[in-house]
């Protein structure tokens, strides 16, 4: 096949870029499969939001200078991961963000936690949280996000992270102590 | 520091997030109250949980594959089609139909009269002809005239 110069100079460049992107954005797929898997909860369309991500990291690519490389992939996800749950799911976006900070228990919550949380419990309490809530958790205790990287993947100021992600901990903690003393489910 | 002001910060202290000011601050407050050490040890112990949950998704072996695929077809994929494929294309099409189908305002005519005016309208246009329709102005009142090719009602003080 005869190729014209300039389209093999694209084919070579086009090809170079694509092993770039591979090399700084591949180790982090995890991470992007992680995040999207929370938020849609459901493999196969994590499977589909990952690789839509993916896509528009790499259209992106020209406007990456570098730095934090998983934060910028992972707020594409999660852009990638709003736009799919607005089409296909509208009502999963509005939910209610709980401003209790100071809710009252009993016993030694601590204790209540350890002993009788158990993993399936606590995915599925995560699962129900709302996906504010969700998404900061998964964010920072599973993927181990600073602050400053938290705010952003999620364009959201330090002072919100911190005090969403105290709420979400809050209500996760509120739930699963109803849960371990037969309050919930 | 009292509880009303350590509540805030027990999260960001048990991850590590606080200035080390506030870092002593809480700190020395968790030694002398009971209810927030409580509430300290709470999150604590939501975090471990969370830690040893094993909540992680990691992701499938071949979805790594499909994606190397996308990125390679992407890549070798013709100017032309990667254009057609573009999501601005309608965003360009629109654009492009706008300045087709949109024709040019005319400039040569005189604008239209403003109602209950019965002065003519002074324009900026060099083609005026009618000279004493445009009066001096008072520098106070004066404004800013932009040169543009059809004078903007806004751009025109009428004395």
């Amino acid at each position: 096949m005869k190729t014209s110069r300039g389209g093999t100079n694209n084919l070579v460049s086009g090809a170079k870029a694509s092993a770039d992107f591979e090399e700084v954005f591949l180790p982090h797929l995890d991470a992007a499969y992680n995040l999207a898997r929370w938020l849609t909860r459901d493999p196969s369309d994590a499977d589909d939001v990952v690789q839509e991500a993916f896509m528009r990291a790499f259209r992106f690519f020209s406007g990456f200078h570098g730095g934090d490389s998983r934060a910028w992939l992972l707020k594409i996800v999660r852009n990638t991961c709003y736009t799919w749950i607005k089409k296909n799911r509208p009502r999963e976006i509005i939910y209610e963000l709980d401003e209790e900070m100071h809710q009252a228990t009993s016993g030694d919550p601590a204790t209540v936690l350890q002993e009788n949380i158990d993993r399936q419990l606590l995915r599925k309490l995560l699962d129900e949280l709302p996906p504010a809530f969700r998404e900061i958790i998964v964010l920072r205790d599973l993927e181990g996000l600073s602050y400053k990287e938290i705010s952003s993947v999620t364009e959201l100021p330090l002072g919100t992270v911190m005090s969403r992600l105290a709420r979400a901990r809050q209500r996760l903690h509120r739930d699963a102590a109803a849960s371990a003393t037969g309050v919930l489910g | 520091m009292n509880c009303e002001d350590a509540r805030p910060l027990i999260d960001s202290f048990a991850d590590g997030e606080l200035d080390l000011v506030n870092h002593v601050q809480v700190e020395n407050h968790l030694e002398e109250c009971l209810a927030c050490d409580h509430a300290f040890r709470d999150r604590s112990a939501l975090k471990k949980a969370l830690a040893d949950a094993d909540l992680y998704f990691r992701a499938p072996t071949e979805l790594r594959s499909k994606i190397r695929t996308a990125l390679s077809e992407a890549t070798t994929e013709p100017i032309y089609k990667r254009f057609f494929k573009s999501r601005w294309l309608p965003t360009l099409a629109a654009a492009a139909l706008l300045v087709v189908a949109v024709p040019a305002v005319p400039c040569d005519g005189e604008p239209p009269p403003l109602p209950n005016n019965p002065q003519p309208i002074p324009t900026a246009n060099s083609r005026t002809t009618a000279a004493t329709a445009i009066q001096p102005i008072a520098p106070a009142a004066r404004r800013p005239v932009v040169p543009v090719l059809c004078p903007r009602i806004s751009d025109v003080t009428i004395e």
